[in-house]
């Protein structure tokens, strides 16, 4: 018997003329931030190569669900660069619309194991959404390479 | 939306009336056929977004290389009253003072023509590219990075790095003032850290080139120019340093914008009253990361000096290595222009656009003070690059701005596509062009099909009158991050 096992996308790239968008889908919100913070090291990293060795604790707060996406993954990346250690799973311990509790693992840098694909200068806020229809969830966001 | 109903009302001048929430129209130099690429991204729109900015005085402009950026328009220029205007940390960028110096050398094409392959190689050695490239000179201590942030090139000469003579070829005598680092984060000092004089990725460069062609002969001779001698092109930035400076003033921007009460159709337009103290705290950051990018070009050219001479094994008159000039084209600055026929002070927000003075200006060295400030436009790192000279007219037309590049075209995963059934490295070699990159991948997403026509864009700028052409370089050989 064959069992047919739908995966579906966590998220696809956009076109944008100097930048890459990112558009990101979820089942609900918790979903929707960990497949954001997956996406960004994918399309950062070879994250296949990225052994779960050391969990790092954010916490964060801002206005808005939007902000606290981009905030999110611009803390991710700034602890990423700062500490060159890369992270391959990520777990929303709590999520409100303004607050955001959670666990990030992964393990430092090695030139000699890991691939770096690209610089990621910034999560950007340019035509930053977040959109609610009726698969899920999607977020829209731009990245500065 | 607004920019639907652009118009063109001259050769290479189009206008995007003013309407709905636009304080100014939109002004884009274009000829039809760059106009027809540029309709096919969302640019036309950020120009008039940017329009509707509080202070904004003329027009939104769009160079003939612009592009889709985020907030702003790649090839943007924007003038805010310096007394009731706002400043932007997205009108500047990302890749605060990101710029190009322009090098000259006594060496001839057929000199190192048979060595360009050993002599790139050595460049690529001494210079880290890529990837979050770390580690050329030793890592600068907090104390240092002040010293970086409030000195500029100068601290790069002060520590053994080129000459006393590069600093009046640099913008602003490299040092722009008003670098204050206490506004700055431990964490933009953290990311600027071990950056210093490191190239990066993405579109950033080092090519030598050959000067193929003069157009004004005595321009030339003014620049140092002859037919056939080798030249240097870098391109390169501020580094982590401004990317996190960005980064942390947006944030506080947003909430600046929010507090004034000025309406913004994107949030990254945030932006604040340049008199506001988050509108000052921003310029004093914003200057030290132009300083820090300004130190690193400095640093990478004398790196570049030594490499050559070492590999060459000439003597520095044999090479005769030195400045040009050095541009930055994503800035934003407090500057004094007529406009109406009045003075006014205007803080002009040049995001992928370069300062294109005329000849007069007192912030100009005065060897080049008759001829006006060089403009330098790369293109792509298989076609050719072009040096030119701000005009009278740009001081009356585009507060003394122009294009800064081809602008791209295709977007990076488009070219990466286009390029995928191609052999790169054989493609560029065929043009005559030897090329040493980190990764592939960048190769690909900067192949000259991605970009515009830098040629067409630069005749657009001529024709209209903003700079004036002096010569064009082939690339020889090209180091891609």
């Amino acid at each position: 018997m064959k069992i047919f096992v739908k995966i579906r996308k966590i998220y696809t790239t956009f076109p944008h003329t100097a930048d890459l968008g990112v558009e990101v889908y979820g089942a609900d919100l918790p979903a929707l931030f960990e497949h954001s913070a997956i996406a960004l090291f994918d399309l950062m990293s070879e994250t296949r190569t990225i052994k779960e060795e050391e969990a790092v604790e954010f916490s964060i707060r801002t206005a808005d669900r939007e902000l606290l996406l981009r905030e999110w993954l611009g803390e991710l990346l700034y602890y990423s660069i700062s500490r060159h250690f890369l992270f391959k799973s990520f777990r929303i311990k709590q999520l409100t619309d303004c607050e955001l509790q959670a666990t990030a693992v992964g393990e430092a840098f090695d030139p000699q194991i890991h691939n770096l694909k690209r610089e990621i200068k910034s999560v950007t806020y340019h035509e930053l959404k977040i959109i609610q229809d009726s698969n899920g969830w999607r977020a829209r966001f731009v990245l500065d390479i | 939306m607004e920019s639907q109903n652009i118009k063109q009302i001259d050769k290479h001048i189009w206008e995007i009336p003013q309407s709905g929430a636009m304080r100014v129209p939109g002004r884009v130099f274009a000829s039809e056929k760059l106009m027809q690429a540029i309709r096919n991204d969302q640019s036309l729109n950020q120009v008039a977004n940017v329009a509707q900015l509080p202070g904004i005085v003329g027009f939104s402009y769009a160079m003939p290389d612009i592009h889709w950026g985020y907030g702003f328009p790649i090839g943007g220029v924007a003038a805010f009253d310096a007394e009731n205007g706002v400043i932007s940390p997205g009108g500047v960028g990302y890749d605060i003072n990101c710029g190009v110096r322009l090098m000259h050398t006594n060496l001839s094409v057929t000199q190192i023509k048979p060595h360009i392959k050993e002599l790139v190689a050595a460049v690529f050695s001494k210079i880290p590219s890529g990837v979050g490239s770390h580690g050329a000179i030793k890592k600068l201590t907090r104390r240092e990075i002040e010293q970086v942030a409030i000195q500029g090139a100068n601290w790069a000469v002060e520590r053994g790095f080129g000459s006393d003579n590069d600093l009046q070829f640099i913008e602003d005598g490299g040092k722009l003032p008003g670098g204050e680092p206490s506004v700055i984060s431990q964490r933009v000092f953290e990311r600027g850290a071990d950056q210093m004089g490191t190239l990066g990725s993405g579109n950033h460069f080092i090519e030598l080139g050959q000067v193929v062609d003069i157009f004004d002969k005595i321009e030339a001779e003014t620049l140092g120019i002859v037919q056939d001698i080798v030249v240097i092109i870098l391109h390169t930035g501020s580094r982590g340093f401004g990317y996190q400076i960005c980064d942390e003033f947006i944030k506080s921007t947003l909430r600046a914008t929010i507090q004034y009460g000025i309406e913004i159709p994107d949030r990254q337009l945030a932006c604040a009253p340049l008199k506001s103290q988050e509108g000052q705290d921003y310029l004093a950051a914003m200057r030290s990361a132009a300083n820090f990018a300004f130190a690193n070009r400095q640093v990478i050219a004398s790196l570049i000096e030594n490499a050559i001479q070492k590999q060459m094994r000439i003597s520095p008159a044999e090479l005769g290595f030195r400045t040009v000039w050095d541009i930055a084209h994503n800035i934003a600055k407090i500057e004094e222009h007529q406009f109406n026929g009045k003075n006014i002070r205007v803080c002009v927000h040049r995001k992928g656009a370069t300062r294109a003075f005329g000849p007069g200006q007192p912030d100009l060295p005065e060897i080049y003070r008759t001829i006006g400030q060089p403009v330098l436009i790369p293109g792509d790192m298989g076609t050719e690059s072009f040096l030119c000279v701000g005009t009278e007219n740009a001081m009356q037309t585009t507060f003394g701005s122009a294009c800064h590049g081809a602008g791209r075209l295709l977007s990076r995963h488009q070219a990466k596509a286009k390029a995928r059934s191609l052999d790169l490295y054989k493609a560029l070699a065929e043009s005559g062009v030897y090329v040493l990159a980190e990764e592939k991948g960048t190769i690909a997403e900067e192949m000259p099909f991605a970009y515009k026509d830098v040629s067409e864009v630069v005749e657009t700028m001529h024709q209209a009158g903003i700079i004036r052409k002096v010569a064009r370089f082939k690339p020889l050989g090209v180091i891609k991050g």
